[in-house]
């Protein structure tokens, strides 16, 4: 190809001044604070697994209604696996961090960072669904135990302010549990495509060539 | 790190300086997001810079961060604001003698590598900067074989782009 042969001798002889920086301009470059994807893939995991324990720190009475159906042993149980499936996920998330190079190929780097993600989007969908399990099973033991649940102080009150409820209690929880699920799901899968959006497509194309 | 690891990265980045220019100019298309992406494969290659063990050349090991920040790892910085074309400042013709159809071809050349992706851009990149096929793959992290395959398909390309 002609034109490529005649831009790889222009491109040869490229050796413009008018760019060149000095010794001090890149000296002043290597103190300032990197932007890439890589710094962003850390912030916003840290958020998203911080985030899901963020919400047990909301106020809440719930303790006081598991405590009365004798429920807590359930909470409890459940915490702890929570607690140790989570710990696993944060050192698999920092194991494939740490492992991401600059220098490695860029085939190797693109794999490590989307691993990095794939660690982070798996405990998200661990924590959709670990939510959902646990949320349904409260509202089915707590639907096994309704005539107890509703002589309980705090539901009493909701019932006496809001007679209806009562008929559409657990209806009213099933339809807020699906609710919970979609929007948190929409948000993070709406965030998890745009951000790595330009990685996959350059990945896809790497990958196409050993199909 | 130590002012003499900072003194001797930043003699090397100066000396070498042109290769991430050519990377800026092939990835970006105006004065501002250059030096945005020229800073950070400079931040990038900071970080790597101690684990840079000497058993490959500056230069050689340049060409894989540099182009994996262009790549993978840089974001376009929201302040950066469309300036002047880079097309515009940067281009220039080195021959002595004045050929206009040259001068155009070259023209169009730039241009179009431009609509390339950005995988295509860094083979371009490499083929420009006269890497062999062996080079090219060992940087891309693709078979020899495929970065063969992949240039020839990058070059029909170019040429469809150029003969539309």
């Amino acid at each position: 190809m002609k034109e490529l042969d005649l831009l790889k001798k222009d491109w040869q002889n490229q050796n413009s001044d008018s760019d060149k920086f000095s010794f001090n301009d890149i000296y002043q470059m290597i103190l300032k604070k990197s932007s890439s994807i890589i710094k962003w893939i850390f912030i916003i995991s840290v958020i998203e697994f911080a985030f899901w324990h963020l919400l047990y720190l909301l106020p809440n009475n719930n303790t006081e209604v598991y405590s009365e159906l004798e429920m807590m042993w359930f909470i409890y149980t459940t915490s702890i696996i929570h607690y140790i499936i989570t710990i696993s996920f944060i050192y698999y998330f920092y194991k494939n961090f740490k492992s991401i190079s600059n220098s490695d190929t860029t085939k190797t780097l693109m794999e490590k960072i989307l691993k990095t993600r794939k660690t982070v989007y798996n405990y998200v969908i661990y924590n959709l669904a670990a939510f959902g399990i646990t949320y349904y099973s409260t509202v089915f033991m707590m639907y096994q135990k309704k005539e107890q649940l509703f002589e309980i102080d705090l539901i009493k009150e909701q019932l006496e302010t809001l007679p209806q409820l009562k008929e559409i209690f657990f209806l009213t929880q099933s339809i807020l549990g699906i609710v919970v699920i979609f929007i948190f799901g929409a948000i993070y899968f709406l965030l998890y495509g745009l951000m790595l959006r330009k990685l996959n497509k350059n990945y896809k194309e790497l990958k196409e060539l050993e199909g | 790190m130590n002012k003499e690891l900072e003194h001797s990265f930043v003699s090397l980045l100066e000396k070498h300086q042109n290769i991430v220019h050519k990377i800026c100019r092939i990835y970006t298309d105006n004065y501002d997001s250059h030096q945005d992406l020229f800073q950070e494969i400079t931040i990038q290659l900071w970080k790597a810079y101690p684990k840079f063990r000497g058993d490959s050349k500056f230069s050689t090991w340049m060409y894989r961060v540099a182009l994996n920040t262009a790549i993978t790892l840089y974001r376009k910085s929201k302040k950066t604001i469309n300036t002047q074309k880079i097309d515009d400042i940067q281009f220039k013709i080195r021959s002595e003698e004045y050929d206009e159809t040259e001068e155009l071809q070259l023209k169009m050349m730039y241009k179009v590598i431009k609509q390339l992706s950005d995988i295509e851009k860094a083979l371009v990149f490499l083929y420009l900067e006269d890497k062999n096929y062996k080079e090219i793959a060992e940087t891309l992290g693709i078979s020899e074989v495929n970065s063969r395959v992949k240039m020839n398909r990058v070059k029909k390309k170019l040429k469809t782009l150029l003969n539309p």
